[in-house]
């Protein structure tokens, strides 16, 4: 296993390069000229040019590409624009809260999403059924920041049962950062919900009629083992893949999320970046978010492995 | 071995076609070593089972399938060594009517602009009309078809459409791949007399692929019988059926049905035993060895060349002269 | 739709080339007497647009007329209330509607653009560069679209044309996807051999015949992708990328609600619905005209749904 991993390792890492290197492109190809934005306006063309050339803006594209691959492994991701702070500093300040939020919205995306699939499976094309179907295509089908903004309406403002925004951080209060977590981890989380139901009700529909869970019934086993033994461990290959599918459609998400619950996170990071122009911080983020994804590909690939020994 | 005109209008040579099949080393040789010739205002019939390569053959002839090996020279022209902009001038002399009537036209197009289009593509801007209507009437379909789309048309209709379309640029050669195959038996005979008159009114050579023996026999004048890429019989039309020379031959014209119930009152044994051997893999020696009934220890050995044999026939097989073959029956 | 509009496949998009309807003639005719949903999202889309045509003539005040008493409700004078700076909210909703439509055309505009070609390309010459093609779009599709979305828009400044442009590079690689898988299919088509025999030009044999025969599956991705161009303009315009405050559009007006909400919870609904409602008529314009165009899958689809009604108790 050690050595498909390592072999999976490596056909990622051109994806990699092939990401950074095309957000480094981009940057490098927008109007404006960093070295005066970074000179500031009153500057004098000798300063701007200096300015160049001290952030080596002069030299040749890829070698500034090796430079910039070269100190981004090491951790150093630049400095921004605006105040001068490292970006890995800034990432570091804001990835963990939105990791946070993430795996908040996976836990519901989780649970919601096997309990509704396992559920509708059980009592197939039953009223019931239909219940829950047409519940997740509308949870399918509804922006999860306008599903925040309702929530934030009736649980914190009409009823006050949770706080509306803002976000205080575990080291500071727990019990608080908990509860701040819950309804953006709701609103993030319920389209995922919907997704993973849908998923794991038609495979479940196929393995509870399979010849092989009807022998298991015939020899006397109960209905909840089958289901929660037996059933769901042969879901567990599609539901692994609809579930990694939503933490890479959750880090785009959670942008909009954070906006509206206040959360200081990696998206309200970069879109303030996006604002002000600040290019290192959209790099390091784009960097860091392309990480996530290809880790989180690998994660998975391993994880099937582990459920089916069967997979290569 | 030409019909009428003393220069052959297509010359065929040691023609080759081969196949990369995925995963295997070796080729698939489709077509391996074919020499045929057909005169002008001749038609020439291919038979064969599938597997055999006559599909083949005319793909090449037609530039559609690359040519490994040997030569096509239609009319003097090296056809096949013409490239680029000069290979597309000359395609218009050689056309072909597909298997399939409805997969041969766009289904977004209507019959004048489909049987127009030939005719955009040989330059012509004024008179394409008058041109594209002429050659709708003269496969004999009545002129409100024009602008009809091939799902609201017949099979008989849509293949009556590809015969007007391949005409429009006026070929020296047609070359039919299972043109009827696809079509209803009741529609077939239409069609095949409707190409019988065309050849005769155009003066146009037709080659014919089918591999049905009895429909081919009505058309050609002279055929030619291929098994397994290479060719075992040419003859004219007429001696081949009543006497043929090569064993496959007979046992093709044995293995057609007859329409009376009596002939069937006894059973008869197979002439030919076994299946056909894989075209990957062809056998050594004679390739219809395997199956031939009258199959010697020199037919295992050495493969037989086609060659003359009696006045108007090239045979590929060790003991032509010898074996007497029976022809069709009654 | 979770992810605000930038899923890359839409829900019930086929994964491979679809069967290309065979005939061209009666679609319209028969889409329309189809399905009561496409007929109603149609309805609701042409109204749409007419809204955002008319926008002067169906509002009623300026939209950015500040005279009256802000978080009012519906009333005769008002017929969505005020919001937070007394603007009348129908008036903004309907010039909304005209930006949000305007950016929706602009991101799918580009998304055909750049997709429709590199499909073609990729599909029909085949060997490495479709090889390295597909790479690269499967490369940009495992990310986050609204994170690419953001640094694009970054690059390129804030503003409707802008962001919506990168909306549309970031749809891109799925809109080539599905031109390629269609291309694969159409150019071995036997009409397609037929007008090589004829001397045809290959540019000429992909112009006439290749690309007419391919984009149907392209129409109907196009369709969907309408309706999530409309979210990601919300996404980006409620995070203040795109269309630019006070300028109005769903997501700016939604951005505002938020901003206010304890003002007046229910500032949110009127242009949370119209987004929902487009949405949902995009997707079943889709799905209709995907339904008209392959009546195989369609009938296999209204088989599966009858027969588990049937299999109720």
């Amino acid at each position: 296993m050690g050595r498909l991993l390592l072999s999976r390792a490596v056909t990622l890492v051109p994806t990699l390069l092939l990401a950074t290197f095309g957000i480094f492109l981009l940057v490098r190809l927008a109007p404006g000229d960093p070295a005066v934005a970074l000179a500031g306006e009153n500057a004098t063309q000798d300063q701007i040019d200096l300015v160049r050339h001290q952030q080596g803006f002069d030299r040749p594209l890829v070698v500034q590409y090796v430079e910039w691959l070269g100190k981004a492994v090491r951790g150093d991701l630049g400095t921004s624009y605006n105040n001068g702070t490292s970006v890995s500093d800034a990432i570091a300040h804001t990835l963990p809260t939105t990791l946070q939020l993430v795996a908040g919205a996976l836990l519901v995306a989780v649970v919601a999403g096997v309990l509704a699939g396992v559920a509708a499976a059980r009592r197939a094309n039953s009223a019931a059924d239909a219940v829950i179907t047409s519940a997740s295509s509308a949870g399918a089908a509804m922006p999860s920041f306008w599903l925040g903004l309702v929530l934030v309406s009736v649980f914190a403002l009409q009823l006050e049962w949770l706080p509306a925004t803002g976000y205080v951080g575990f080291s500071t209060d727990a019990g608080l950062t908990l509860r701040q977590l819950v309804l953006p981890s709701i609103a993030l989380g319920v389209a995922g919900a919907a997704e993973i139901a849908r998923q794991l009700r038609a495979v479940m529909i196929d393995t509870l009629a399979s010849d092989h869970v009807r022998t298991l019934r015939a020899k006397g086993l109960g209905e909840r083992d089958i289901v929660w033994g037996h059933a769901l461990k042969g879901s567990a290959v599609p539901l692994l893949t609809v579930v990694g599918l939503q933490v890479s459609r959750f880090l785009g998400a959670t942008v909009v999320v954070e906006a509206v619950f206040g959360i200081s996170g990696i998206g309200t990071l970069v879109v303030t970046a996006a604002q002000n122009r600040d290019y290192p911080i959209v790099e390091g983020v784009v960097v860091v978010l392309a990480v996530i994804v290809v880790l989180t590909n690998l994660l998975t690939d391993m994880a099937y492995r582990l459920v089916d020994p069967r997979i290569r | 071995m030409s019909a009428n005109a003393p220069e052959p209008l297509l010359v065929v040579s040691e023609l080759e076609v081969r196949f990369r099949l995925p995963g295997q080393r070796e080729p698939l040789r489709a077509v391996d070593g074919v020499s045929f010739e057909i005169g002008a205002s001749e038609v020439f019939g291919l038979i064969g089972e599938s597997g055999s390569g006559k599909s083949s053959v005319a793909r090449a002839v037609l530039r559609l399938a690359p040519i490994a090996h040997g030569s096509v020279t239609l009319g003097g022209t090296r056809f096949d060594q013409l490239r680029g902009r000069e290979l597309r001038r000359h395609r218009r002399r050689v056309q072909m009517v597909f298997q399939d009537p409805h997969e041969s036209l766009d289904p977004r197009m209507t019959v004048r602009e489909a049987v127009r289009e030939p005719l955009r593509l040989g330059g012509g801007r004024d008179g394409v009309d008058d041109r594209a209507l002429e050659c709708i009437e003269r496969v004999g379909l009545d002129s409100n078809l024009l602008d009809r789309r091939p799902n609201e048309l017949s099979g008989g209709q849509k293949q009556r459409v590809n015969i007007a379309r391949a005409l429009a640029l006026e070929p020296e050669l047609l070359v039919c791949d299972e043109a009827v195959s696809a079509l209803d038996v009741s529609v077939r005979a239409g069609i095949i007399n409707l190409l019988l008159s065309l050849q005769q009114d155009l003066g146009i050579s037709i080659l014919f692929i089918s591999h049905d023996l009895g429909v081919v026999a009505h058309l050609a004048d002279r055929i030619g019988v291929m098994y397994l890429g290479k060719l075992a019989e040419v003859a004219p039309a007429e001696s081949l059926t009543t006497r043929p020379r090569h064993p496959y031959t007979e046992a093709l014209l044995a293995a057609e049905p007859e329409a009376r119930p009596s002939a069937y009152r006894t059973p008869r044994p197979p002439v030919i035993h076994g299946d056909a051997p894989s075209a990957a893999h062809p056998p050594a020696g004679c390739r219809f060895s395997t199956r031939c009934p009258y199959v010697a220890e020199r037919c295992r050995v050495e493969e037989p060349a086609l060659r003359p044999v009696g006045p108007d026939a090239l045979v590929a097989c060790h003991f032509a002269e010898e074996l007497q073959l029976a022809g069709r029956r009654g | 739709m979770a992810d605000n509009g930038f899923t890359p496949q839409p829900v019930g998009m086929p994964a491979g080339p679809v069967v290309v309807r065979r005939d061209r003639s009666g679609l319209v005719r028969r889409w329309l007497w189809g399905d009561v949903r496409s007929r109603l999202s149609t309805g609701f889309l042409l109204l749409l647009v007419a809204i955002a045509l008319l926008a002067p003539l169906v509002s009623r005040y300026a939209p950015s007329a500040q005279d009256f008493d802000p978080f009012t409700g519906p009333s005769w004078q008002h017929w969505l209330g005020t919001d937070d700076l007394g603007r009348d909210v129908w008036s903004r909703l309907v010039y909304g509607a005209r930006a949000s439509m305007v950016a929706a055309f602009i991101a799918v505009g580009i998304a055909l653009a750049i997709g429709v070609p590199v499909g073609l390309v990729s599909g029909f010459r085949g060997g490495w560069v479709d090889v390295l093609l597909m790479r690269l779009a499967d490369t940009l599709l495992s990310f986050p679209g609204i994170v690419i979305a953001i640094a694009i828009t970054a690059v390129l400044g804030p503003g409707l044309v802008h962001s919506m442009t990168a909306v549309g590079i970031v749809f891109s690689p799925s809109v080539a996807r599905v031109m390629r898988g269609q291309v694969l299919v159409t150019k071995e088509r036997v009409y397609v051999e037929a007008a090589v025999t004829f001397g045809s030009p290959p540019w000429r044999t992909v112009l006439q015949h290749v690309v007419p025969n391919s984009v149907q599956p392209v129409i109907i991705q196009a369709t969907f992708m309408l309706g999530l161009a409309v979210l990601a303009e919300a996404s980006l315009s409620f995070v203040g990328l795109g269309v630019q405050y006070p300028d109005p559009s769903f997501g700016v007006m939604l951005q505002r609600a938020a901003q206010f909400i304890s003002f007046k919870s229910s500032g949110v609904y009127p242009p949370g619905l119209a987004i929902a409602f487009t949405v949902l008529a995009f997707n079943a314009l889709g799905d209709g005209l995907r339904d008209a165009l392959d009546p195989v899958a369609s009938t296999r689809r209204r088989l599966r749904r009858s027969s588990r009604k049937a299999k109720r108790p």
